[in-house]
């Protein structure tokens, strides 16, 4: 084929400039340091980029939740702790109080610092974080949630919401417990009943321990256990129908409708026992009449008799208060643990995506280095056999 | 010898004219669209004499001018090929940068807006939370705007490109028809070239116009040459050149269209125009920017639609019910600048999950509608009857026809195509952001049984009771009421659905155990209903699966092929085009060496006739000196 001088000099060219876009391709992803740089490089690897991008960008969102519910649950923990740490103290004044050697200008002592501690308690209900949001009122984080009625008792005024968030796509943690859930419906007694003592009693017969033997016997009814003698007594339901009756020696359990109630010392005729349904009960009303029964005078051994008996009482109270606050504890220390899990799972999967995203979209320097000094080489030789081949002619010759 | 001297002066006189041809082909080596020029020669009729015939010397036929009209159409095919590619690469780069850039792009702004989102249901009472989600929130809505912007400067672009295209093709034409008449004055004919350089001028001038456009050039039998362009739209005949411009589209006002004017009236001739410049610019807009735009205006469609949806069920930090987050515009249609009737339409988007990226053509043949998609012509079934009680639905979109529309009138309706530039944030105070439930679940205290319920979620926030307190009593383990109503029957883990909000409760109740279900007065720490939205927003949003950030990721991907295929398709047409060019110019190139070649021999060839002439001389010397002695 005759080659004219324009197609020779064109075909050169193109062939150079061709050399110099890839150069120019090459430089640019040496300098930016990725294989992709606009989406056309590599549709299918742009479009994981940018799907990877985002996930990396949603992890990092999902450990920075994790982050914030660690320290809220942090902060719940801290005045859970108080607040068992508290109860305890008041157990430990129950016992002192309930002692025999106890007088009754001690047990005024004592009951003077349990409402102390109700107070105090009271107060770590009202915990607030730094910015003023109450911990335990649920979604009504403004409202302060317990407050004092004009009786004296303690009112709630937050709800049951809990809130939930996302350390993972299908991962969520509760990061607060109401005030209803931990300081709240918490059970009298035993759960299914609690015992009581007659006001009048003039023996001194004091409630021993309490249990349900048969769950399928049990009717929730409120019966009262009357001794006709000392010997003898008669248990009558709520609608006053004789349940069941017997002989009495001290020390001796009673059974009736499923339950079994035990009566130590010595009652006298007339004296009356009552089991009624457990009640749901919060916290500081529970305080309330074990600071009641503590103060209540214990002159005679009647009187010391039903002190014990309630005192006795109130303190199974306090100890369900007690183990509902542990509970809670635990449960947060559940929480933690969770978020621990999660939060390296998470860091290993943003490992994982990023050597992925790596590889997907960085360059491998050393392949686009090599690439480019070739790219140069050639670029080079190009220009060479166009100067070359640019100074052969024949009219150099003639 | 008279006859020697003769022969001499013509072999004198073609070896000049060779050697002045092959000055003009080394003068013209790199004239662009220069065809070299032969010298052919002929023996001159040969003299009778007694032995037989003798020679008389030599004559110059013509100069010819080497080309070769096969292989010049060839390059004007792959021109037009090349350059429509080119057109398209170039504008479906500029495309492709403007979807570049991880940090600045619209998946990153997606997922900025999700986390914001994140950080107001960690601490959905914080100002500061909320201020940040509206911050992202106005982030979200400048990046859809300034794409939009981006799109629709390179709508602008295509409008302004094919505008030069088609005021340099109408010049073309008018030159191409002015060489026509030059060659009719000089009296040309097929067979009987005229002067080199109208022919060379012409060809020239045919190169330029298939940069633009296809084109295929006709020689005449009086010599002219006829030019259609496109699919066989005239463009020169003899001495008339039609001209070509770019109007507002007769049919969609906001689409440019070609049009041809030539005696008659203009002619919409802009889905037959193929190849070159022009060509590419609009296959690039049909192919490319269009559905972009749709696509675009689809996801901004789509998050409105998730995100004021779930909004609107929510209850912002004063105890409000959620408004709508965000506005968009409504979908645009137009009707046919030629119709004869006085319809119009209303259209609505009422299903996003089914939108398509898309506009639509909408015809009325005297009795029935057809729906058609205008990026594949494809027919599109619709439902109803297009009145206002049952409207046209299709693909999401639902069409009311208002007026009178005549046979063959056509309507466009653009429902996605311009909305990405109209979303707003309508949300301007952190407090009015709805993170939390409008109601909230409360056990009663006194319950005995283990049954709990869920915190609930609001199925229908425009329930007019949905912020009254219902209680759901139960009789017995087994029944319940619901605010003292008939007694139902109680599976645990159902939904109950009281006054718009819906619950489950699972576990054993008590007979007396009582849920209630209140309006969630001062709940500024509840998180439900943003958590609802992140829900929702990295959801399927779109038909098939697709969420938000998949059908931006898609958007990537799409346009990437498009433009690395493009790409791959030019860099072929590029070398379909040098091949052409490089066989054509093979014919009709100037090549140095052959002419220094030329010159030698025409040099060597011009004295040797000189040295005839001078052999010729000197044998009338040696007669004149025999004669006179």
């Amino acid at each position: 084929m005759r080659i004219s001088n324009d197609t020779l000099r064109s075909a050169f060219l193109a062939a150079m400039d061709d050399a110099r876009r890839r150069v120019l391709e090459t430089q640019k992803q040496v300098s930016t340091g990725l294989r992709i740089n606009t989406p056309s490089d590599d549709p299918v690897a742009a479009a994981r980029v940018a799907h990877l991008d985002s996930s990396l960008a949603r992890l990092d969102q999902y450990q920075a939740n994790v982050g914030f519910a660690r320290h809220q649950l942090g902060l719940e923990e801290e005045a859970l702790s108080v607040a068992v740490g508290t109860l305890q103290r008041i157990r430990e004044l129950t016992l002192q109080a309930n002692n025999s050697t106890a007088s009754e200008a001690d047990r005024q002592l004592i009951a003077g610092e349990i409402a102390e501690h109700r107070a105090a308690l009271l107060a770590i209900a009202n915990t607030t974080d730094v910015d003023g949001r109450h911990l335990f009122a649920g979604y009504s984080e403004a409202t302060t949630p317990f407050t004092i009625a004009a009786d004296g008792s303690i009112v709630y005024n937050g709800d049951q919401g809990q809130r939930a968030l996302q350390i993972s796509d299908s991962r969520f943690v509760a990061i607060n417990d109401s005030g209803a859930a931990v300081f709240q419906g918490i059970p009298e007694g035993n759960g299914t009943f609690v015992l009581g003592v007659g006001a009048a009693n003039t023996g001194t017969g004091t409630l021993g321990t309490s249990s349900v033997v048969n769950p399928a016997a049990w009717a929730p009814d409120t019966y009262t256990v009357t001794f006709l003698t000392p010997t003898s007594y008669e248990v009558r339901n709520g609608a006053n129908a004789l349940i069941a009756s017997g002989t009495f020696a001290p020390s001796q359990s009673l059974t009736f409708a499923g339950i079994e109630m035990r009566i130590d010392g010595t009652p006298a005729a007339g004296d009356t026992f009552t089991v009624t349904p457990s009640a749901q009960r919060d916290v500081f009303s529970t305080l309330d009449r074990l600071i009641a029964a503590v103060e209540s005078p214990a002159g005679n051994p009647a009187d010391r008799a039903r002190l014990h008996s309630n005192v006795g009482q109130r303190l199974t109270d306090l100890d369900n208060a007690l183990a509902r606050l542990v509970e809670a504890r635990g449960e947060i220390g559940a929480r933690v643990r969770a978020l621990d899990q999660q939060e390296s799972l998470n860091a290993d999967f943003a490992v994982h995506l990023s050597t992925t995203l790596s590889s997907v979209r960085d360059l491998d320097y050393a392949e686009a280095l090599s690439r480019l000094s070739q790219e140069l080489f050639g670029l080079e030789a190009a220009q060479q056999a166009f100067a070359r081949a640019q100074n052969l002619s024949l009219f150099k010759y003639i | 010898m008279a006859d020697i001297l003769n022969i001499g002066l013509s072999a004198l006189l073609a070896q000049q004219r060779a050697l002045t041809t092959t000055a003009n082909n080394v003068a013209n080596a790199s004239t662009p669209g220069y065809s070299r020029q032969r010298v052919e020669l002929s023996e001159r009729a040969a003299e009778r004499l007694g032995v037989g015939f003798v020679g008389t010397g030599v004559d110059v036929a013509a100069t010819r001018r080497l080309t070769d009209g096969i292989l010049a159409e060839q390059v004007r095919t792959a021109a037009g090929g090349f350059y429509r590619a080119d057109a398209f690469v170039s504008l479906a780069g500029s495309l492709d940068d403007l979807l570049a850039g991880t940090e600045t792009g619209l998946t990153a702004t997606l997922q900025a807006f999700a986390n914001a989102l994140q950080d107001v249901a960690n601490d959905p009472s914080s100002t500061s939370s909320r201020q940040a989600l509206l911050s992202e929130a106005r982030n979200l809505v400048a990046r859809f705007e300034a794409m939009d912007q981006r799109l629709a400067e390179l709508a602008n672009e295509v409008r302004t490109r094919m505008t030069q295209s088609a005021g340099r093709i109408t010049a073309l034409g008018a030159d191409l028809a002015e060489i026509n008449r030059q060659l009719i004055a000089a009296g040309t004919a097929a067979g009987r070239p005229g002067p080199s350089d109208l022919l060379d001028k012409r060809d020239r001038l045919l190169e330029e116009l298939a940069k633009l456009v296809h084109v295929t050039a006709s020689e005449q039998r009086d010599g002219t040459t006829s030019v259609f362009i496109g699919t066989g739209q005239v463009l020169v005949i003899g001495g008339e050149s039609a001209k070509v411009e770019v109007t507002p589209g007769t049919a969609d006002p906001l689409e440019p269209q070609v049009v041809i004017r030539g005696i008659g009236p203009a002619v919409n001739v802009t889905q037959f125009i193929t190849g070159g410049e022009l060509g590419g610019v609009i296959d690039f807009n049909r192919e490319m920017l269009a559905p972009a735009r749709s696509e675009l205006g689809r996801i901004a469609v789509g998050l409105v639609a998730t995100v004021n949806a779930v909004h609107r069920s929510g209850m912002d930090a004063e105890g409000q019910l959620g408004g709508d987050f965000f506005s968009i515009g409504a979908p645009q249609t137009f009707a046919a600048a030629g119709n004869t009737g006085s319809g119009s339409l209303t259209v609505t988007i009422t299903g996003v999950a089914a939108l398509e990226p898309t506009s639509y053509r909408l015809t009325f043949d005297g009795t029935a509608y057809t729906l058609q998609r205008v990026d594949n012509g494809a027919v599109v079934p619709m439902s109803g009857a297009g009145t206002g009680a049952s409207p046209f639905v299709a693909n999401g979109i639902s069409i009311v026809v208002a007026g009178t529309p005549a046979a063959g009138d056509q309507f466009y309706v653009k429902p996605l195509e311009h909305a990405a530039g109209t979303v707003s944030l309508l949300v301007t105070r952190p407090a009015d952001v709805a993170a939390a439930a409008p109601t909230r679940t409360i056990a009663a205290l006194a319950n005995t049984g283990t049954a709990s319920i869920s915190a609930g979620q609001v199925v229908d926030a425009t329930n007019p009771n949905l912020l009254a307190t219902s209680t759901i009593a139960f009789v017995n383990a087994t029944t319940y009421t619901i605010n003292g109503g008939p007694p139902l029957a109680y599976t645990p883990g159902a939904n109950i659905d009281v006054n718009g909000t819906r619950v489950q409760i699972t576990g054993t109740p008590a007979a007396g155990d009582q849920f209630v279900i209140q309006a969630n007065t001062g709940g500024t720490g509840d998180n439900r209903n943003i958590q609802t939205l992140i829900d929702r927003f990295h959801g399927s949003v779109f038909n098939g699966e697709i969420s938000l950030q998949d059908a931006a990721a898609g958007m990537i991907t799409s346009v990437g092929s498009r433009t690395a295929e493009a790409t791959n398709q030019r860099d072929v047409q590029q070398l379909v085009f040098r091949q052409n060019q490089d066989r054509l110019e093979s014919v009709r190139g100037v090549n140095l060496d052959e002419e220094a070649a030329d010159m030698l021999k025409f040099e060597q060839l011009y004295q040797a006739a000189a040295r005839v002439m001078q052999v010729s001389d000197s044998l009338f010397q040696t007669l004149m000196n025999t004669l006179l002695r």
